[in-house]
């Protein structure tokens, strides 16, 4: 009856926890599915698969992408991780039966903790999912060979080490655990010769580094989390102890893991999650899903002070008709608060890339986008960014590019639908103009081929806006930058413009408190720009305001 | 390389199962009287025995694959022989094709190609290519992926190809040094044992390998401004010629002509590798534009470009680089005479870049556009070939495309050449050979082949920078690379 009921506790909490992990990331974190699923193409392709498998770790690799790709479905992605959870959850208590078979909640407990660090771990954004895979194969690996013979460690080792990666040393420790008891430590050289054998021959295009801490886990390479370490090292220490302690101190123990557990899912929530980097992501994921209004609501109680965060919350005041009266409500980065210039990395770029896209500078928009693509560190393809890509590509009648790249989408799972929709537009330049989005685009993009220079990115919007006087976005963008640059004269040559053009049944008040502000030279009570103007003045006085920081 | 052997196996194991899928016999084929619609285009191309098998699959007139059941290949040879393939595209055994190239060299070889689809069989009219009496007897090309991006190169490596099979290899890749770019390997002729590359980055430096021993050197100096780049080995060995760029890019709002890359300035040196010193020359390190360098076949001339000074980017489509010369004497390392100039840009109204002499001392390569020194970013880049003997110049027709073409290399023996050409889709340089024979005649050019050439090439999402023929396989160790790049110590060049 005991051994049922831990039996079936284990069970329990592992469900409990998939349900927690699932509702936690549904809820409180889509966002941080969004920006994962992103930066990533999984394909049902066996080139791709080879591909994945060539690589030391690619198989954890591979079933990790697997699994994210399903983000897109939000329910079912967070599900998904949720069975992640749920499963290490499952497998810890199974391998501390496994070494000590006391009828104790301890392995429950501890279950309960390695899962909370995961968690926390896999706040930090550039954690791949191939680590937690990894975890899951190594451990499934040492329950269904535990007992088996040295024959059989001499051969799966260095294999599994190939297909998941340095987490092979939980396996191998398990094994020191279980069945040596640490009288004999060949195992342990074994794994590190098998490292470095495989390093020699088979890695020449990696630094031992990556040989001896993985590829796959981590975003950036020869980076890694500190997590990432300690939890195969508390794993492997819990349960030898659990071993070494037998029966004793078992009510203690249980407690304290309990404890313990709970701390972790209190710091995991207090110092993985609650940091500005996801405030970020969440209005790059609504932006992602043109959800404007919900971008400016959430700005409205909360500011992070960068220019990522400015360009967001522009746009979507531009997208919505408001940046002409509610500009400087908000928090204005400086110069680059409406496009930020090229940074290199995967995400820096975003809102502008979005932003040019809307305005219709189509080749700066596959610029950013390509070359956000090529920051991913592993060289791997971006389902968002290729989507975008392809965009560019058949509204510019780069058919053949466009083409490429649909035909790598259309191996994907979730954006095959779109892509094979979007291949009916390849070469029918009349099919493209009637498309809602790619017809205005054409509509919009320049009709001269000058040089874009980001200095003067003003000049760029102002150029823009003469090809297509209906182009409204690009006449706000215009007037927004002439006053983020305190251009007083730019701005009041460009009035004429709005006044003529924009359709405002008044003056916008942006527009309106932006000019009474320089008629005072400045000293205007109670006005936003002057307070924008002061800031950015005072920044310029301290030596920092072409430095605002960048994400 | 990295379990290459499991990914064998299992492309063996799916070549197997394609064979049961598609194994029929031609029956009753209705005969037409044109070409099939093949990618690549090896109708009447010219090859060198032993080249890799000349795959190709049935395309329609979007080069997308046809909808096709299965494609049968019968190609025999002028002199005899005879191979068979069946499936779904054209793939012929290395060996059997290696063997019918050998026997019809100075030959033809026909293929005769009978498609099933829709249950019914079709057989086209045949094609040929020839086999050149010249061998190629080079190992392979070595060359640069690259992301045909705009500012970030993505996952640039260094690679090598064996020409005679479809084996690549990884020299050096970004993994190792992630956050640097490499250039150009730059072999001395086709020398797979001294050759050289630059890594740009904070770990800046340039690579020389001999004999085995890579040399990491600094040839910044507070004359030079800038860091080689655009390099060419003297044939003997010691002396390098290089140009010094400090090179912007700009980006343009129209959907032809993307990327404009230019230099803010430029000059020309020569590194003595053997005493780690740069000879610079007042003739070369002027306030005009110097670029481009390169030896003659004998070391005694160096070819390079030049232009005048204008102010960039604004005057940037003014911008024309002549064809030039200088004398230089390798036995007391230094340069000879006054500066000649061979083409005057002004008076072709073209600049010309990136002049390759041959290393049989006949021919001068090079590439002519607009404007600009970067020909790779110009849709009307076309390669260009001045003889040597009485300096008389022509386009290379039968070769250049609508699209850029550019980055020509030559064959240890000067007969064969491959160049870069964006002709497939107007964006991804690919690699293509070509033939000289000794009147000056230049075959029709093939793409460098591939085991399913229409997969590899659509799917591949690298452009192909700067070939050069390789003898022999390049043995570099990667991980010596490492840790020379990371420890930062460099040999640091100093003024002659």
């Amino acid at each position: 009856m005991k051994t049922f009921f831990f039996k079936h506790i284990n069970l329990t909490i592992s469900i409990l926890v998939t349900l927690f992990v699932a509702l936690f990331w549904y809820f409180l974190h889509p966002e941080a599915m969004s920006y994962q699923e992103q930066y990533q193409l999984w394909l049902w392709d066996t080139d791709y698969f080879y591909d994945s498998v060539s690589q030391m770790g690619g198989l954890a690799d591979f079933i990790g992408e697997f699994i994210v790709q399903w983000y897109k479905i939000e329910w079912l992605g967070a599900l998904l991780l949720g069975g992640v959870y749920g499963l290490i959850c499952w497998l810890v208590p199974r391998l501390a039966r496994s070494v000590n078979e006391a009828d104790s909640l301890f392995p429950v407990f501890f279950g309960g903790c390695v899962s909370m660090l995961l968690l926390w771990l896999m706040s930090d954004e550039s954690i791949l999912m191939s680590y937690p895979v990894a975890l899951i194969l190594a451990m499934s690996l040492f329950l269904v060979l535990r007992k088996a013979n040295v024959l059989y460690d001499i051969i799966v080792i260095p294999v599994m080490y190939w297909l998941i990666g340095p987490v092979v040393w939980v396996y191998a420790i398990m094994k020191c655990i279980y069945r040596y008891e640490f009288k004999t430590l060949w195992l342990p050289v074994y794994v590190i010769a098998s490292q470095i054998l495989i390093f020699h021959f088979f890695m020449p295009q990696w630094p031992l580094q990556s040989a001896l801490c993985g590829i796959g886990y981590y975003r950036m390479p020869l980076d890694y989390a500190t997590l990432q370490i300690i939890i195969p090292i508390v794993i492997c220490v819990g349960l030898w102890g659990y071993r070494l302690l037998k029966d004793h101190y078992s009510k203690p123990l249980c407690v304290c893991t309990a404890i313990l557990a709970i701390v972790f899912a209190y710091l995991t929530n207090s110092k993985g999650y609650n940091q500005p980097i996801y405030e970020l992501m969440r209005q790059d994921y609504l932006i992602r899903n043109e959800r404007w209004n919900d971008v400016i609501e959430r700005a409205e109680e909360v500011t992070i002070p960068i220019n990522f965060w400015s360009e967001s919350v522009n746009l979507s005041l531009g997208m919505t008709g408001q940046l002409a009266d509610r500009q400087f409500e908000f928090f204005q980065s400086g110069q680059d608060a409406l496009i930020m210039p090229m940074v290199r990395d995967i995400t820096s770029n975003m809102p502008s890339m979005e932003a040019f896209y809307r305005l219709g500078m189509i080749n700066e928009c596959l610029r950013y986008s390509f070359d956000m693509q090529e920051c991913l560190p592993n060289g791997k393809k971006s389902g968002r960014l290729s989507q975008r890509i392809v965009e560019c590509c058949i509204i510019n009648g780069k058919y053949s590019i466009a083409k490429k790249y649909i035909g790598i989408l259309k191996k994907s799972t979730f954006y095959k639908e779109w892509a094979e929709e979007a291949e009916k537009y390849l070469y029918n330049d009349a099919m493209v103009e009637s498309h809602a989005s790619w017809g205005k685009a054409r509509q919009l993009r320049y009709k001269v081929n000058i040089l874009f220079y980001y200095p003067q990115i003003e000049k760029m919007f102002a150029n823009l806006f003469a090809t297509n006087t209906s182009n409204r976005l690009a006449l706000e963008y215009c007037i927004a930058q002439d006053l983020l640059k305190g251009n007083a004269d730019d701005f009041r040559d460009h009035l004429s413009w709005a006044q003529q053009y924009g359709g405002y049944p008044s003056m916008p008040r942006a527009y309106q408190d932006a000019y009474n502000c320089i008629m005072a030279q400045g000293n205007l009570p109670g006005s936003s720009y002057a307070e924008y103007a002061k800031r950015m003045y005072d920044m310029q006085s301290e030596g920092g305001f072409e430095q605002t920081e960048t994400h | 390389m990295n379990g290459k052997i499991v990914i064998r196996l299992m492309q063996m194991l799916g070549i197997m199962l394609l064979l049961v899928s598609c194994s029929q016999k031609v029956e009753n084929p209705e005969l037409v009287n044109k070409y099939p619609n093949i990618f690549p285009d090896y109708i009447d191309v010219t090859i060198p025995a032993d080249i890799a098998p000349l795959n190709f699959n049935i395309v329609n007139e979007r080069n997308i694959a046809d909808d096709i059941e299965c494609v049968d290949v019968i190609a025999y040879g002028s002199k005899g022989g005879e191979i068979h393939s069946q499936g779904e595209y054209a793939d012929f055994d290395i060996d059997e094709w290696h063997k019918l190239t050998q026997k019809n060299k100075g030959g033809d070889i026909s293929f005769k190609v009978c498609v099933l689809k829709d249950g019914r069989w079709t057989q086209y009219k045949e094609f040929s290519t020839h086999v050149s009496n010249y061998s190629l007897d080079d190992y392979g090309l070595v060359y640069r992926r690259i992301a045909p991006g705009y500012e970030v190169g993505g996952n640039i490596g260094l690679y090598q190809r064996d020409i005679h099979s479809f084996d690549e290899y990884s020299i050096l890749n970004e993994s190792l040094v992630p956050g640097q770019c490499m250039n150009c390997h730059t072999p001395n002729k086709t020398s797979s044992d001294e050759f050289m590359f630059h890594i740009r980055g904070d770990k800046s430096a340039t690579v020389i390998q001999r004999e085995g021993k890579q040399i990491w050197i600094n040839t910044r100096t507070d004359s030079t401004k800038a860091n080689c780049s655009y390099s060419y080995w003297h044939p003997e060995g010691r002396f390098v010629v290089s140009s010094t760029n400090k090179v912007h890019q700009l980006f343009r709002t129209g959907k032809e002509q993307n990327i404009e890359v230019f230099d803010i300035m430029s000059d020309v040196l020569v590194i003595d590798t053997q005493n780690n010193e740069l000879i610079l020359s007042p003739y070369l390190q002027t306030d005009n534009f110097e670029t481009y360098p390169s030896f003659s076949s004998d070391g005694k001339t160096i070819y390079f470009c030049s232009a005048r000074f204008v102010n960039v980017p604004a005057e940037i489509e003014k911008i024309r680089y002549s064809l030039c010369k200088i004398g230089f004497d390798a036995e007391k390392g230094e340069y000879v005479g006054e500066v000649d100039t061979l083409i005057n840009a002004d008076s072709v109204n073209m600049s010309i870049t990136f002049p390759r002499p041959s290393y049989d001392g006949k021919w001068i390569m090079y590439n002519t556009a607009d404007y600009g020194n970067f020909p790779v970013n110009h849709k009307e880049s076309d390669i260009w070939i001045m003889n040597l003997r009485d300096n008389t110049v022509r386009p290379l027709k039968e070769v250049n495309s609508m699209f850029v073409d550019s980055y020509h290399t030559w064959s240890g023996d000067s007969h064969w050449f491959a160049f870069t050409s964006k002709r497939i889709d107007g964006t991804y340089n690919n690699i293509y050979f070509a033939c000289i024979g000794d009147n000056g005649k230049v075959t029709k050019p093939f793409l460098m082949p591939q085991r399913n050439p229409l997969k590899y090439y659509s799917e591949m999402f690298d452009s192909f920078n700067c070939p050069e023929f390789t003898k022999a396989k390049v043995d570099f160790d990667s991980h010596e690379a490492y840790h020379k790049c990371m420890d930062n110590q460099r040999i640091q060049m100093t003024i002659k």
